[in-house]
């Protein structure tokens, strides 16, 4: 990865323009770039595992749904057995194992509360937890991951 | 804004992976069975609506440096929180930050995902994040294990 590289994917993280041709606005942007190189070195970046994709960001609770962060306490002997379940939910966008007694985090997003709180009871009916907590959110402050490459 | 048939079949396209070609909206209008020039109002629309925040690059953040990641929550008073957001939103190796409700079991309502490129330095950004936020308490809970990271899908029911 070189310089030209660096900035490219500063840039591509911030957002591409709604214009017909993005990738050429982005060249102008970057000012020494080509419309071409722009969209050869992005390829490039996602084949050598770098980019994962382009792709559209948007607001869970603006499309109407609702999200929230959940903990929970499962013993070690269990813990395979939920992340397997928890892999199968397709609102469960993100599972951690952290150092806490409550030792599994995950966020959950569905259609509405009454959704969250049906599948938080499903997992509950497992046993392999003893209650889940539920943290929702009341305010965001700042939703923005953007890496910068010394 | 009332999301429409219209509005939908252009989210379900745009949470996959977007073109990387030099007309990629006209990549998605073909796929739609509309013109380019709707396809970029519709996402006009969205975006003005506050639902859709962005297009952009997503990084595999662990293979350019960021290995260490934690969740950093804080006991901070209510009527300061602001003022605490205000003092670390700025900082690069904060990505999410977010107010949320305490319970007696987790005595905590200040949340943030940072991540770091060592152990030393995420200790060091927590010490620092200390002098600005000045909590009542704080509990650093380091990341063990990545069970999952995935996309949200919408309207795919």
């Amino acid at each position: 990865m070189d310089d030209r590289d660096r900035r490219l994917l500063a840039r591509l993280q911030e957002g591409l323009p709604l214009s017909p041709r993005p990738y050429q606005a982005i060249a102008e942007a970057l000012g020494d770039f080509t419309e071409a190189e722009v969209i050869e070195r992005a390829e490039r970046l996602r084949e050598e595992g770098l980019i994962r994709r382009m792709t559209g960001f948007f607001r869970s609770e603006a499309l109407g749904y609702h999200s929230t962060l959940c903990a929970m306490r499962v013993d070690a002997a269990d813990i395979d057995q939920m992340a397997a379940l928890l892999e199968k939910i397709p609102g469960v966008t993100h599972n951690y194992l952290r150092d806490h007694a409550y030792n599994m985090w995950f966020t959950l997003t569905a259609r509405d509360r009454a959704e969250v709180s049906r599948i938080l009871r499903a997992i509950e009916q497992t046993g392999l937890t003893d209650g889940i907590l539920q943290m929702d959110r009341k305010r965001s402050y700042k939703i923005h991951a953007s890496f910068t490459l010394e | 804004m009332i999301l429409t048939h219209e509005h939908i079949q252009l989210i379900r396209l745009l949470q996959e992976e977007f073109p990387l070609c030099e007309r990629p909206f006209a990549a998605l209008a073909e796929r739609l069975g509309t013109s380019e020039a709707r396809v970029l109002a519709l996402t006009g629309q969205l975006q003005e609506a506050g639902m859709l925040k962005r297009i952009s690059a997503v990084l595999y953040h662990t293979r350019v440096g960021y290995r260490v990641n934690a969740m950093v929550v804080w006991d901070v008073p209510e009527d300061r929180l602001d003022e605490a957001a205000h003092a670390v939103v700025p900082l690069k190796q904060l990505t999410h930050c977010y107010a949320r409700t305490r319970s007696a079991a987790f005595d905590y309502n200040f949340y943030t995902m940072l991540h770091e490129h060592s152990e030393d330095d995420m200790a060091a950004l927590i010490r620092r994040m200390e002098v600005l936020i000045h909590p009542v308490k704080y509990l650093a809970l380091k990341t063990d294990r990545e069970l999952k990271k995935v996309g949200m899908k919408y309207f795919i029911e």
